[in-house]
């Protein structure tokens, strides 16, 4: 079989590629090909999905190329679109690109993360018949605002000739060996200088509380990494690559809010009910363009549940959306630049950075006590509520029970870190299958609500109504159906969660020794 | 995935530089492929500017397996491998009729290689022999250049009338016409006459200078002068040629 030997060194700077010829020479003829220079571009999404799934993605003008992370090898190549802010995989032409693109990224989009220029210089050692019996590649590769460049030597090997391989291997192992593949040393170079690293954003929010840190510096930490959150949000959303970026910005306001409701006297009623209020108005501002992007996402799930006959109805209504949403967009990006949003922003970041001479009640209490009570309270609350919901409950007692679940997966996600990793694992894994449900069940409601809001204002006449009429119609029967059936299942799905040995662990990780007596 | 055979009776009709140009042609397509030189002047191998390995013979050739594996060698072109000539072939006969089995010998030990190549081409001695008849069972397509002159179709009668006899289908034959001359009024003549007929070829390689000098430059025609009238007329040859491969 094929010996497939990736042979890279490193050339040091002290090494002129002259010399190392030279050398090379006393064995080898040489033949040079003509010198390739490329400008190549590194794209990844903001949360660097293909990062971390181990990938490389490379453009070269509409060239695209998946490269493997640790090999460096190429996956698959393909034409696609030229490079802008913002490619969504559906940019790209039907094939193993795009599929797989649409698998990483669902709803995101890649973006240049990194540039530079590759040069490839080819150069063919050859033997006294003049044969080709080993590929020499000299590459220089220097990225966009990035200091030197880095010189590599690759060795490609020919089919059955070793011992020249052999031959060339001892010349260049002198040099450093390249351990790792200069793409991805290019992605990491070029996105410094950009003030990015690989992988160092992702929608998880993932915190390091100490047990015997105090309250009020434990909520510091949450407060500030949620505020950090949301301005590295903000560019993208005035930039409005992809729905993503407002959608985190929202979770990083709807989680301090949440903190701030939760988490009681630890800091100052004054300071609390200020900025209870400004993250109000943030929520508010933002409101209406996500949930114009969420309906803008439903676009391909509502037609799959229309008979193709009735899809065509739907064109109108998401191009009423997208319409709306441009609006919406542009009004959010006013607020987003105006002194209001900036203003809490930055006085937010001060007051932490600034300290308060006020104090309030549990400020100096250990963290752990505090976080101990507050989501031992949620849990309970949940417990109390879900059980009881019965067949005749008002679907409006479901959706408060959402509100609850989200709130206790709010207090457990701040102060997890507190906690036997495994164990709070475990909980949220329990936690979420029942927030997903409830989630969904929401969703079916409040969907069937802004369809029928959307039908009151259609008049008739048109042709184009009426169809839009039928498949409104349509959509809204075919979602009550799957609510009434998933109204059914709530039983079962509460069954789960409040399980005996649910509620153990639960009491185990979250009570205190006083309430656990 | 396929093997074809390049082949004909006589010798000097062009086998060689048609089966190097086809070669190079279906590895420039992306297609991985083996040239196997079975004829022992080893001018294929010449081409490529490969020598025989050493420890590599006749021997090796039927063993198959590792034995072949080891002696293939990278051509200067991605994609295209050659199995060099060894002068022990010029015997080759004689070792195959010691074996059992002995007119599967060559398909059982090229069959195998295609799964790692998409393509295996044959450059095969002129001659009537056993290898000819290994060379038959084991290709899936036979093409056979001939110039097109009286004798020449003599010998494809001879071919056509063995292949019956050792139980082949003619139309596993492809004929092409090479080395013709436009000048020559008998090769016209000849060649239209032929062109009627099934399993025959439309695309006739010229009798051109820049083939002939492939043996000075040593590189496929097609490589080193990728626009010239000769690379055009191969590269119709092998579009003709991958339509009947399928």
């Amino acid at each position: 079989m094929e010996q497939r030997l990736i042979d890279n060194w490193y050339l040091p700077e002290t090494v002129k590629p002259a010399l190392l010829f030279k050398r090379l020479t006393r064995k080898f003829g040489l033949v040079h090909e003509p010198e390739v220079r490329r400008q190549i571009t590194y794209c990844d999404s903001f949360d660097w999905r293909i990062f971390a799934n181990g990938y490389l993605l490379t453009c070269i003008g509409t060239a695209w190329r998946l490269h493997d992370l640790h090999t460096g090898e190429v996956i698959i190549q393909e034409s696609g679109p030229t490079v802008n802010k913002g490619c969504f995989a559906k940019a790209f032409q039907s094939g193993e690109l795009r599929q797989l693109l649409t698998d990483l990224l669902e709803m995101r989009c890649v973006s240049p993360v990194a540039s530079g220029v590759v040069t490839v210089q080819e150069c063919r050692l050859v033997n006294k018949d003049e044969k080709t019996v080993v590929r020499l590649f000299l590459e220089q590769h220097q990225m966009a605002d990035a200091g030197d460049p880095r010189w590599a030597v690759r060795l490609e090997p020919v089919r059955g000739y070793l011992r020249e391989l052999a031959a060339v291997r001892s010349v260049l192992k002198k040099y450093d060996p390249v351990s790792r593949p200069l793409a991805c040393l290019d992605l990491e170079q070029g996105s410094a200088s950009l003030g990015r690293t690989p992988g160092d954003y992702s929608s998880k929010f993932i915190l390091h509380l100490d047990p015997d840190q105090t309250a009020c510096s434990a909520v510091g930490v949450i407060y500030k990494q949620l505020l950090e959150a949301m301005n590295v949000n903000i560019p993208g959303i005035l930039a409005d690559l992809d729905s993503e970026f407002l959608h985190d910005f929202r979770v990083a306001v709807r989680r301090t809010r949440s903190g701030l409701s939760l988490i009681k006297e630890v800091l100052p009623p004054a300071v609390v009910e200020k900025y209870k209020e400004d993250f109000a108005y943030l929520g508010q501002v933002t409101g209406p363009t996500r949930d114009l992007d969420v309906y803008l996402l439903y676009e391909d799930e509502y037609k799959a549940r229309l008979p193709e006959s009735l899809q065509g109805g739907l064109h109108s209504f998401f191009e009423n959306l997208a319409a709306l949403r441009i609006r919406e967009q542009r009004t959010l990006v006013r607020e987003l630049k105006g002194a209001r949003v900036k203003g809490i922003l930055s006085s937010w970041a001060t007051y932490f950075d600034s300290g308060d001479e006020q104090t309030a009640k549990f400020a100096d209490v250990p963290v752990i006590d505090i976080a101990k009570k507050i989501i031992y309270r949620r849990y309970k609350r949940v417990l109390k509520d879900g059980l009881a919901i019965n067949e005749q409950t008002p679907d409006q007692e479901i959706h408060r029970l959402r509100i609850q679940g989200k709130k206790l997966r709010y207090a457990i996600e701040f102060f997890g870190s507190l906690f036997s990793e495994q164990d709070v694992a475990t909980a949220i894994k329990r936690l979420k299958k029942l927030q997903n449900y409830l989630g969904d069940f929401n969703d079916l409601s409040v969907q069937q609500d802004v369809l029928r809001n959307h039908l009151q204002g259609v008049r008739p006449g048109s042709r184009k109504n009426l169809e839009l009429g039928a498949a409104l119609g349509a959509l809204m029967s075919n979602l009550h159906r799957e609510q009434v059936k998933a109204r059914g299942d709530f039983a079962s799905i509460f069954g789960k969660f409040s399980s005996a040995h649910n509620i153990a662990l639960f009491e185990k990780l979250f009570t205190c020794k006083k309430e656990s007596r | 995935m396929s093997i074809l055979a390049v082949y004909n009776i006589k010798g000097g009709v062009g086998k060689t530089a048609t089966s190097v140009n086809l070669a190079h042609l279906s590895a420039c397509q992306g297609a991985k492929t083996l040239l196997c030189d079975l004829d022992p002047q080893g001018s294929a191998s010449y081409y490529f500017r490969i020598r025989s390995p050493k420890k590599y013979n006749t021997k090796k050739l039927l063993k198959g397996g590792q034995h072949i594996e080891k002696n293939i060698r990278g051509t200067d072109y991605l994609g295209l491998d050659l199995l060099p000539a060894d002068f022990s072939y010029r015997n080759i006969d004689i070792a195959l009729d010691e074996l059992k089995k002995s007119t599967l010998r060559l398909k059982s030990v090229l069959r195998p290689l295609l799964g790692e190549y998409d393509r295996i081409i044959l450059d095969c001695p002129p001659n009537l022999t056993l290898l000819s008849e290994n060379i038959f069972c084991a290709a899936d397509k036979i093409l056979v250049p001939i110039i097109p002159t009286t004798l020449s179709l003599l010998s494809l009668k001879q071919l056509f009338k063995f292949m019956e006899k050792i139980g082949q289908k003619r139309t596993k034959a492809l004929v092409m016409f090479s080395m013709v001359e436009k000048r020559k009024k008998m090769h016209m003549e000849l060649m239209e006459a032929m062109r009627e007929r099934k399993g025959v070829l439309q695309e006739p390689i010229p009798f051109l200078v820049d083939v002939e000098r492939m043996g000075l430059y040593r590189q496929p025609v097609t490589a080193a002068l990728p626009n010239s009238r000769a690379s055009q007329a191969y590269k119709a040859l092998w579009q003709e040629v991958c339509q009947h491969l399928g």
